[in-house]
């Protein structure tokens, strides 16, 4: 409670102080909390603004669940088996390393400026990321238990189920965490470089006509819909995952 | 484990190696069915990775183990229950003949009466101990194997377990083999004592507690 009364406090000293910005320098450059507000309810009056962030929901759940799929198999392999982690550590960090900007580009440039591009470049920034958290998380994984599992004649799937998977929990929710945080930030760029719809690319047409008003209310909007997903969903799943604590 | 003509456990152990270092060596004993065999030597002498063998859990041997037909309950040194799953959950998820009715029995039978709801760590070390022998006993099996269960409690709560161990099989005969470092505990509980001596373990001499049908 006190920690959210903090921050409330803390970010309505952000508005402050932006409102007080705003009024000094009285330009068109920097508008108000409230012109920001404004445009954000005519937007979405219009059907602009949830039209767009639509696509971009979209974009950030699709390169989410193929990076997450495809990232947890590689992270997993690597983390039980020895020769899977020697072959693919190189490209772990070759691929940690690589700049997103790098991916986006070359995504466009091979596959052409479609969606198939858009995502497969999101999801390729955030695959070594996620194999890299649930390699821990496979690591660490207790042979103790896997004997009584094995003792007691478990199948696989009820194993895995039942044994392993929540073991890996705590590994699979930090990386959905800085997953998220990231895609979101992966797919504006995405979209501002060849994209026709999503808030990177209405961020992009409303720099080039310098209209920081619109500019801000799509990204005021991002943000609080990444919040909500953050407190109505991350968080009550978060919840229930580790009740057992 | 492989089942044999005759229906008591008949292990052998001529090599066990981890490298080079030989860990045990032309060790054979048997278990007659319904017969309580206690494992007894010092620390570290390989006691437990004979039960691994026996439990089918370490198979890089060379020799035979020939089990009854039937299922395998074992209780190991710890509890290992899964944290993540409720106490009946954890019962439930080893298959038991009797579902949810005999979860239910073998609970009370461990003195742990409607608990089955709860949380694994949110029960004493004594009560999560309980559950672990109620979870070997819920399979019906036809070898029970003991790891040190009772270790590192204090002497009250273990002569409690013991009893109610003792209890269980007098209800539910089994074959036993129960490995600990405690001779009193051994005696206590078992028809039949084998000694083992380390590096490479083999057992050094028996000690008949209680006589027990033999063998023909």
């Amino acid at each position: 409670m006190s920690v959210d009364l903090r921050r409330a406090g803390s970010l309505m000293l952000l508005l402050m102080l932006w409102q007080a910005v705003a009024v000094m320098t009285d330009s068109p450059l920097l508008p108000d909390p409230v012109a920001v507000v404004a445009r954000m309810a005519a937007d979405s009056a219009t059907g602009e603004l949830p039209y767009h962030l639509g696509a971009t929901l979209a974009r950030v759940a699709a390169s989410f669940v193929l990076a997450f799929a495809v990232g947890a198999a590689i992270g997993v392999a690597m983390g039980r088996y020895r020769a899977i982690d020697r072959v693919f550590d190189g490209w772990l960090i070759f691929f940690l390393n690589l700049p997103a900007l790098v991916t986006i580009i070359l995504a466009y440039v091979w596959l052409g400026l479609g969606e198939v591009a858009a995502i497969a470049a999101v999801a390729i920034n955030k695959i070594p990321n996620v194999a890299a958290t649930l390699r821990e998380g496979a690591r660490t994984l207790d042979g103790d238990l896997a004997a009584v599992a094995r003792v007691y004649g478990m199948s696989r799937w009820r194993t895995l189920r039942h044994v392993v998977a929540p073991q890996l929990v705590p590994f699979a929710l930090a990386a959905v965490r800085t997953g998220l945080a990231l895609i979101w930030k992966i797919v504006l760029v995405v979209e501002l470089l060849g994209r026709s719809n999503g808030v990177g690319f209405q961020i992009h047409m409303h720099f080039q006509m310098f209209d920081v008003t619109g500019l801000l209310a799509y990204a005021l909007a991002f943000i609080l819909v990444v919040q909500a997903i953050e407190l109505f969903i991350l968080g009550p799943v978060e919840a229930r995952l580790v009740q057992w604590r | 484990m492989s089942s044999g003509a005759e229906s008591g456990l008949a292990v052998t152990v001529r090599d066990k190696r981890y490298g080079a270092r030989q860990v045990i060596g032309d060790l054979t004993f048997r278990v007659a069915p319904g017969e309580f065999v206690a494992l007894v030597g010092p620390s570290g002498c390989g006691k437990s990775t004979l039960l691994n063998i026996l439990a089918g859990l370490d198979t890089a041997f060379d020799g035979t183990v020939q089990a009854p037909p039937g299922r395998l309950g074992m209780v190991f040194q710890a509890p290992r229950l899964l944290a993540w799953r409720s106490v009946a959950d954890n019962l439930l998820l080893v298959d038991p003949p009797g579902g949810a009715a005999a979860v239910e029995d073998v609970l009370a039978a461990v003195g742990l009466d409607g608990q089955g709801s709860r949380w694994p760590n949110h029960l004493s070390l004594g009560m999560q101990r309980r559950v672990a022998v109620a979870r070997a006993f819920v399979v019906n099996p036809a070898v029970l194997l003991m790891d040190e269960p009772f270790v590192s409690l204090d002497a009250a709560l273990a002569a409690s377990l013991r009893d109610l161990l003792r209890g269980l099989l007098a209800k539910r005969p089994t074959t036993v083999v129960f490995v600990t470092h405690d001779l009193a505990e051994a005696r206590e509980l078992a028809d039949r004592i084998l000694y083992l001596a380390p590096s490479p373990t083999r057992v050094e001499r028996e000690e008949v507690i209680r006589r027990q049908p033999s063998f023909a």
